[in-house]
């Protein structure tokens, strides 16, 4: 007889097979186990479920989405990269942020104030500045935004 | 010094202690309480270094904890790629620290940087050399400033960020190196270190490596968007990969062997302390017994 057994290390939800790592420099930031991530790639939004095939990728700054038991919830990260392999999702980005700690009103003042800044902004690198800042406000309020309609 | 104390000091009958030698008693005392002094000072000062040694090594060592999982991964990535034995000029990236005071880190990485470019320059390949920290470029502009090409000096001032690291490894990637070597410490533990050149994986040999070997190492992996577009990021974000973990490691490494040297200074001034302070006592009872011969004789005179 045989039985099929799950084995979750730790309070997973059965399903939640891809094991998630959210890195930053600064310190380990999100280990969880989860059914499908929605990453803000490069080159547009990737769906991850499990056993997906090796994969590398560039990811922009934007909002990650991942499905634990059931629910969505999102993540603001600020570019890097995600690799995943044998169901561990590692993504390493330069700095991210948990969407429960953002204040909605907040980020879209922000954003109003990055987009402003930006039409004004002359040099090159302050367009590039500027716009990096409207990405990183922008993708703050979409997850913020994000949590408030559940 | 003693045995002068002591040739002035034999008390055959009624020799009366001449003048100089009660002075120069008199002196021997004062100088050697001003060592002691000094001594206990230095002692003090190296105590309190250890002390801010060990505070900052919890802090470096959470640093590096919490930094190698993140640098480590697109460093194993890369180790797939096989070493090519190539000739061609190599740039050499010396990482040191700013201060000194911490024990041979800062000469093994001199000594490791050495040896790597005599032997390169023997081969006859050009070689650049940059430094970051204040005490490798001092150490190594003497013989081999004219190969120097950029410093990076004062960058434990602020707190070393990945973006820190990102500015050094883009300097280092602009200069678009043929071959590149990063010689740093290792932290191994609280007392030892292994000083190392690795082998940095630069933009030039990833596109001139035989391209079975280098499909054979990515593939397992499928790249998204396509390998090419996410090369150059990838390689960036290696080379700054490869920055922040060495300094990380440096830094700590740094700290360790800061608390190592003062904990031995300390017990050093310790141990010339004590004595200094035999000296010490030694000649205030040779000056005493002066006194007392003087005392006797003068009164066995009457």
């Amino acid at each position: 007889m045989w039985e099929e057994s799950e084995e979750p290390e730790y309070v997973a939800a059965a399903g939640d097979r891809i094991q998630l790592k959210v890195r930053s420099p600064e310190g380990d930031g999100i280990s969880v186990a989860c059914s499908e991530v929605i990453l803000p790639s490069a080159s547009g939004q990737l769906g991850v479920l499990a056993n997906h095939a090796p994969m590398m990728s560039a990811l922009d700054t934007g909002v990650l989405r991942y499905k634990e038991d059931g629910v969505w919830k999102p993540i603001v990260v600020l570019g890097g990269f995600a690799s995943i392999d044998a169901n561990s999702l590692s993504i390493l980005v330069n700095d991210f942020e948990k969407a429960d700690d953002i204040d909605a009103a907040e980020a879209q003042k922000q954003l109003e104030a990055a987009t402003a800044m930006m039409e004004k902004a002359e040099s090159k690198k302050d367009k590039l500045e500027a716009t990096n800042k409207v990405k990183k406000a922008a993708a703050r309020l979409q997850a913020a935004m994000f949590l408030s309609k559940k | 010094m003693f045995s002068r104390l002591a040739s002035g000091l034999r008390p055959s009958g009624l020799r009366p202690i001449g003048l100089n030698e009660q002075t120069r008693n008199a002196a021997t005392l004062k100088t050697l309480s001003i060592r002691m002094r000094a001594i206990k000072n230095m002692q003090k000062i190296t105590k309190a270094m250890k002390m801010v040694a060990t505070a900052k090594f919890k802090k470096d060592m959470r640093t590096m904890e919490n930094g190698l999982p993140f640098a480590q991964p697109v460093l194993n990535l890369f180790q797939r790629l096989p070493v090519e034995e190539k000739a061609g000029p190599i740039t050499y990236v010396a990482v040191t620290s700013d201060k000194g005071l911490c024990g041979g880190v800062n000469a093994q990485v001199a000594k490791q940087v050495r040896l790597g470019l005599g032997a390169e320059e023997a081969k006859g390949n050009t070689a650049k050399i940059m430094v970051v920290g204040g005490k490798g470029v001092s150490t190594l502009k003497r013989l081999y400033g004219d190969r120097f090409s950029t410093t990076f000096e004062e960058c434990s001032k602020v707190p070393f960020t990945f973006a820190a690291a990102s500015l050094i490894a883009e300097r280092i990637a602009l200069s678009k190196p043929a071959r590149c070597k990063v010689v740093s410490n290792q932290f191994k533990s609280m007392v030892s270190y292994d000083t190392i050149a690795r082998h940095t994986f630069t933009v030039d040999e990833a596109t001139t490596m035989d391209r079975g070997e280098w499909t054979k190492a990515m593939d397992v992996y499928s790249f998204e968007p396509s390998i090419y577009e996410v090369w150059q990021d990838l390689h960036e974000f290696y080379y700054g990969c490869v920055i922040y973990g060495s300094f990380i490691q440096s830094t700590t490494t740094e700290t360790a062997q800061r608390m190592n040297a003062m904990e031995n200074a300390s017990k050093n001034a310790g141990e010339m302390y004590g004595k200094v302070e035999l000296q010490f006592n030694r000649a205030r009872q040779a000056k005493i017994t002066t006194e007392l011969c003087e005392i006797i004789s003068g009164a066995s005179a009457v």
